[in-house]
């Protein structure tokens, strides 16, 4: 998800990256130069082959308003990935504040700040999200099972025999 | 003050005084927030899209709110708040 959020990544179209070993074929596609016409032409042969192998593309369908701007002057999406990327220097770096505040009224503004913020980021996220500007992809559900399954069996780890795990009935009990 | 502090309680956090550390990350902080909040404006202006021009105001407006908010940390009276209050209490724990 983090990833997915990435301006740089959304820029340059490079989400279809992760679905590399899937898609042998189109593979030469992938490297092609930033285009936004053949951009959305992949975006299409990548949908469709997905469908046929059963996996699940979450995506909204773009508005087409963007495709006419070609020069390299920014346009809405340019505009809102830098201010995604603005805003995720500033939490980070009042990630550190935080840390670092000294007495409490400090401190307590500025993980206000921090998570306002964060708020924000993802309020922009969904907006982009609305326009069509991310694609996720959905995890199969045996790949899901199988982690649910390997990290059950970890919990054999833990000091406390508790199931519940960090709940309201404190997890200091022994 | 060396005095207050070998005789008075032990503090059970730092009092609200700003550090040099604090100003340096306060500064650093009011610079984002003042840059942000420019290119959010300039941004809404420049914005085809009524919701996108939306949401950079409304962002413009967060950042600024944030700005104010730390620069209330540096303000003269804050401080006098902060250091009468201070004084008070290593006071109060002196003639304890």
């Amino acid at each position: 998800m983090q990833r997915d959020q990435s301006g740089q990544r959304t820029a340059n179209e490079t989400h279809i990256k992760g679905q590399q070993q899937e898609y042998q074929q189109s593979r030469q596609q992938q490297y092609y130069p930033y285009h936004n016409e053949q951009q959305q032409f992949k975006h299409q042969t990548q949908q469709s082959q997905q469908q046929q192998n059963g996996s699940m593309q979450i995506k909204n369908s773009q508005t087409g308003q963007l495709s006419r701007v070609k020069g390299p002057e920014m346009n809405d999406r340019d505009r809102l990935n830098d201010m995604l990327a603005t805003e995720k220097y500033l939490t980070d770096n009042y990630n550190v504040f935080a840390r670092e505040a000294s007495h409490r009224s400090l401190y307590q503004d500025v993980q206000q700040i921090h998570s306002q913020t964060h708020q924000e980021i993802r309020g922009l996220f969904n907006l982009m999200f609305e326009k069509g500007w991310y694609t996720l992809q959905a995890e199969s559900t045996q790949q899901v099972s199988q982690a649910h399954q390997q990290f059950s069996d970890y919990q054999t780890q833990f000091a406390s025999s508790q199931q519940q795990g960090y709940g309201q009935q404190g997890y200091r009990q022994s | 003050m060396n005095q207050n502090y070998q005789q008075q309680q032990r503090m059970s956090e730092p009092p609200s005084i700003i550090t040099n550390k604090d100003l340096l990350y306060l500064e650093d902080a009011m610079s984002w927030e003042l840059l942000a909040c420019k290119k959010a404006a300039s941004y809404a202006n420049e914005c085809q899209d009524p919701q996108i021009q939306q949401r950079c105001d409304q962002m413009a407006q967060m950042h600024q709110h944030h700005y104010q908010m730390l620069l209330k940390h540096v303000a003269p009276q804050t401080q006098q708040e902060n250091l009468y209050q201070y004084n008070q209490t290593s006071n109060q724990t002196t003639n304890n």
